[in-house]
């Protein structure tokens, strides 16, 4: 009996122990799903750029072709296409995609200094855009519109890896839940507490990850990235508290 | 330290996103296809050798890679500037004094680069400016700051 009353305590704690451990898996899991959303959506993201400014380079060309545009206005179309596509892309890109983004103002170039460089590309060091004939500056124009239809490879890898790595965890994330709403013993309400925490997680994560790029300013990668971590952490650990 | 012309090198597209140099009769391998300066390093410099300031030839997305060797063009140090969605202009390249020089290429602000005279210890992703990437080491043989 004595020993029965020794024991007791120690399961309650062994319990209480347990059942913090569990909370904070849970939390973690609900962080890495939102880290691995982040990545996949910013992945996304950079896919649909890569294609809307090569159609959008093709369809200029095309356009060329078929006697729709002369190549000046083909160049500045592409021009101005690309400087919006760029706009676009990062309206959908997360919060913590956008704060890597606008960590640097650009310096980008003028349609003229575009013309000049192709021109010395193209035709040599001593080239000069005025005295080229109608045809060379054509091709300087044509491959302005062809650079407008590329993006930078290293940085498409880089995201492709991201988003390949994002998807590999949300499918672990996934599995794993599937796994603890199979062996729980009430399996409704397991997935009820699994989809609150994950789901609390993830849109914290993107709600405080949006709400730390208004307080720490354009261009804070660091600060939108530790605001969407501890956001994310907080709504996974109040959704844990009430389901 | 001084600008090489560009006649003076030969610069010819190697893997996807890299350039084989040759100069002096020593040949090597930079990251970057459009040469946009090249530099010798002299007696008076920390060092003897070459840097190398390459962008990607991606004019709406360029990112400048900066290649340290020693004088036989083997690697001894590399940085990367630039950003997803974001495009820089090398622009105004100036020597600043034995192993320094600055140069424009984007966030509005000048670049400052200290060729050291020998590797020092470093943490990676600490210590640069914001938007420079460098392989995993943990070392430098040059600095980049845009404070002065």
């Amino acid at each position: 009996m004595a020993s029965t009353l020794a024991v007791a305590p120690g399961t309650t704690d062994q319990n209480a122990a347990r059942s913090e451990f569990d909370r904070t898996v849970e939390i973690l899991r609900a962080d890495v799903a939102a880290a691995a959303s982040h990545m996949t959506l910013d992945g996304a993201a950079r896919a649909t750029y890569d294609r809307l400014i090569r159609g959008f380079s093709e369809q200029t060309r095309l356009e060329v072709e078929r006697g729709g545009l002369t190549w000046t206005e083909a160049a500045d179309r592409a021009h101005r296409l690309r400087n919006m596509a760029l706009d676009a892309i990062r309206g959908r890109s997360t919060a913590v995609g956008r704060a890597f983004a606008e960590q640097l103002k650009a310096q980008g170039r003028s349609l003229n200094e575009l013309i000049a460089r192709k021109t010395l590309q193209l035709f040599g060091a001593d080239a000069d855009f005025g005295r080229l004939s109608p045809a060379q500056r054509d091709r300087v124009f044509a491959a302005i519109v062809e650079a407008a239809g590329k993006s930078n490879p290293r940085v498409t890898a880089m995201m492709r890896g991201l988003s390949v790595a994002g998807r590999a965890l949300l499918v672990v994330s996934i599995a794993v839940t599937v796994y603890t709403v199979a062996t729980a013993k009430d399996p409704a309400a397991a997935a009820r507490h699994e989809g609150a925490v994950l789901g609390a997680g993830i849109a914290g994560s993107m709600a405080s990850g949006a709400l730390a790029g208004l307080a720490c300013g354009p261009g804070a990668p660091v600060c939108v990235t530790i605001g969407a971590f501890v956001g994310g952490t907080l709504a996974a650990f109040g959704a844990s508290m009430v389901f | 330290m001084r600008f090489l012309d560009h006649r003076q090198l030969g610069v010819a597209p190697a893997t996807a996103g890299s350039s084989a140099i040759a100069v002096d009769g020593h040949s090597g391998r930079v990251e970057g296809v459009v040469l946009e300066a090249a530099v010798v390093l002299e007696a008076e410099d920390p060092i003897q050798g070459w840097l190398f300031f390459m962008t990607d030839d991606v004019p709406y997305e360029d990112m400048l890679t900066i290649t340290l060797t020693d004088a036989g063009l083997r690697p001894l140090d590399r940085a990367r500037i630039g950003a997803p969605y974001v495009t820089g202009t090398f622009r105004a390249p100036r020597i600043d004094g034995p192993g320094r020089l600055s140069f424009d290429f984007i966030d509005e602000r000048r670049w400052h680069l200290a060729v050291l005279a020998r590797p020092t210890l470093a943490l990676p992703f600490v210590g640069d400016p914001r938007g420079v990437h460098r392989p995993l080491r943990l070392h430098r043989h040059f600095t980049l700051d845009t404070s002065g």
